[in-house]
């Protein structure tokens, strides 16, 4: 079984590091005209844009999981789970992570590519912050939950403190939950930053003269439909979990 | 006749305790003795384990916690704002029914609440998991290999680690919450003997749900039934010359 993962692991890595060695390599020539596609934009561009914001987004993307991994201790360690400061941020957290992260994206193309002339910083991090941030929270608290109780009793009875019982026992065994629901995390972010820069590519060879849009519009009908239907979701959530 | 001139360690005076709405122990009244084995005995949800973990302020983690009563730890209010619950812990230990080795070495488990409190030399931390080793009865089948994983020792072999390792905290009291419960049988009369064995030094509170163990390891005890102190009193007189009829009927086994 052990033999199994690791084979499939290792395969796994090699063909992501081979599509990633000839995307470097050979991607900057191939254009999508060549292929048959209208107008202009090619691989390449995408790939500047890419590489522009990958700088950028890197470090807040970092940021946001430690600050969001942090949020989640606090939050299932420190408050009690029937308490109004717990029930309200963890309400919020609830709804934020259920809206589809695309949402988020066009959100962040709309205001940082649209409105903006040169994409403020201050948009950039908080469409990665969204993005990533209620995800991660969640996650952890499932990985923190997960961890029997008896362990943190037990260490408690020898006297340890909270932060210890936290640092020396909950961590540990929650670690590896954690990792995963992170990678998943970048992951979807990721895929979410490909398909704004495909879209920013696309509209910026498009739209030479004064063309109207109309992808911020419906974004927002979306967002607002799916805000409702995930507040709605959240209440049910609520109802049933409770005794 | 010495037990009654020595003052008790552990006063406890009207304690009433509630989980949310519904209340799990009435008017409880009682003294523990240091240098004694005293058990609780009952049937299952008659309140015993809520009684033992107030006694260490485990109950503290249950936000829907409450109590009324006196609990006197050294003539201490034990729930005195001053008083630090991890600071209780170290002093009041605990085993618990299930086995819970920590994922480190058996060194390394051992040495882990000698740390807590603060001790960091390596001469000094080496001879106290050796004590502790010792007085829980493990170190002669461990010596060799201290620092390998404690997955690796059986079920019986992991509760008298974690005996160890609640000595190692130095603690005054030391709370059994049957531990007995998911041993094999002939890990037992072991546990016992480690009991009887650590009496000289320890106070020692045992709680179980097998009569006849109650009756072998214990000094004094006390009968609960549906969270009320039925009968508490010199373990020979509970069960040979129990009081109440309720207290009859258990130790003969019709309750």
């Amino acid at each position: 079984m052990k033999r199994a993962e690791l084979i499939f692991q290792s395969i796994a890595l090699i063909t992501l590091a081979v599509a990633f060695i000839l995307f470097w390599n050979f991607g900057k020539g191939v254009s999508f005209a060549e292929n048959g596609l209208p107008s202009g934009p090619t691989v390449t561009d995408s790939y500047v844009v890419l590489q522009e914001n990958l700088n950028r987004m890197i470090p807040i993307l970092l940021g946001s999981i430690l600050l969001s991994v942090a949020i989640a201790f606090y939050l299932e360690e420190y408050l009690a789970r029937t308490g109004w400061k717990y029930q309200i941020i963890a309400r919020q957290i609830i709804i934020l992570a259920s809206i589809p992260s695309l949402l988020y994206g066009l959100l962040g193309l709309y205001f940082f590519v649209f409105q903006s002339k040169k994409g403020s910083f201050f948009i950039h991090a908080l469409t990665v912050v969204l993005l990533v941030m209620p995800r991660t929270i969640q996650s952890t608290q499932m990985a923190i939950r997960s961890v029997d109780i008896s362990i943190r009793e037990a260490a408690f009875a020898l006297g340890a403190k909270r932060w210890r019982v936290i640092i020396d026992h909950v961590f540990p065994h929650a670690f590896s939950v954690i990792m995963s629901g992170i990678f998943t995390v970048i992951s979807r972010a990721l895929a979410i930053a490909a398909l704004i820069i495909v879209v920013y590519v696309w509209t910026k060879h498009t739209l030479q003269s004064g063309d109207t849009f109309y992808i911020p519009g419906s974004a927002i009908v979306l967002l607002l439909s799916s805000l409702l239907s995930s507040v709605l979701s959240s209440f049910l959530e609520a109802k049933t979990n409770w005794d | 006749m010495q037990s009654q001139k020595t003052d008790p360690i552990l006063h406890i005076h009207d304690l009433n305790v509630w989980y949310g709405k519904s209340q799990i122990l009435k008017n409880l009244t009682f003294d523990v003795l240091p240098r004694q084995v005293t058990a609780f005995i009952g049937p299952s949800n008659s309140g015993k384990t809520t009684l033992v973990r107030c006694l260490n302020r485990l109950n503290d983690l249950n936000v829907n916690f409450r109590y009324t009563g006196k609990i006197l730890y050294k003539d201490e209010n034990l729930y005195a704002p001053q008083l630090k619950a991890a600071k209780i812990a170290q002093q009041i230990g605990m085993v618990f029914q299930k086995p819970i080795p920590f994922r480190k070495s058996i060194y390394e488990n051992v040495a882990y609440s000698a740390r807590l409190r603060g001790i960091k030399q390596s001469d000094q931390l080496d001879t106290i998991v050796e004590e502790s080793l010792r007085k829980a009865q493990l170190w002669d089948e461990v010596y060799k290999h201290l620092h390998t994983s404690s997955d690796a020792l059986s079920n019986g072999q992991q509760q008298r680690l974690c005996i160890a390792r609640a000595l190692a905290g130095d603690p005054e009291i030391l709370i059994f919450d049957e531990p007995c419960e998911q041993l094999d049988a002939a890990e037992t009369p072991k546990l016992e003997a480690i009991v009887q064995n650590l009496k000289s030094h320890y106070t020692l509170i045992f709680v179980t749900n097998k009569r006849r163990q109650a009756a072998r390891v214990s000094d004094v005890a006390g009968f609960l039934y549906n969270g009320e102190l039925v009968e508490f009193g010199q373990t020979e007189q509970i069960f040979t010359n129990p009081i109440d009829k309720r207290t009859e009927n258990y130790v003969t086994g019709r309750l």
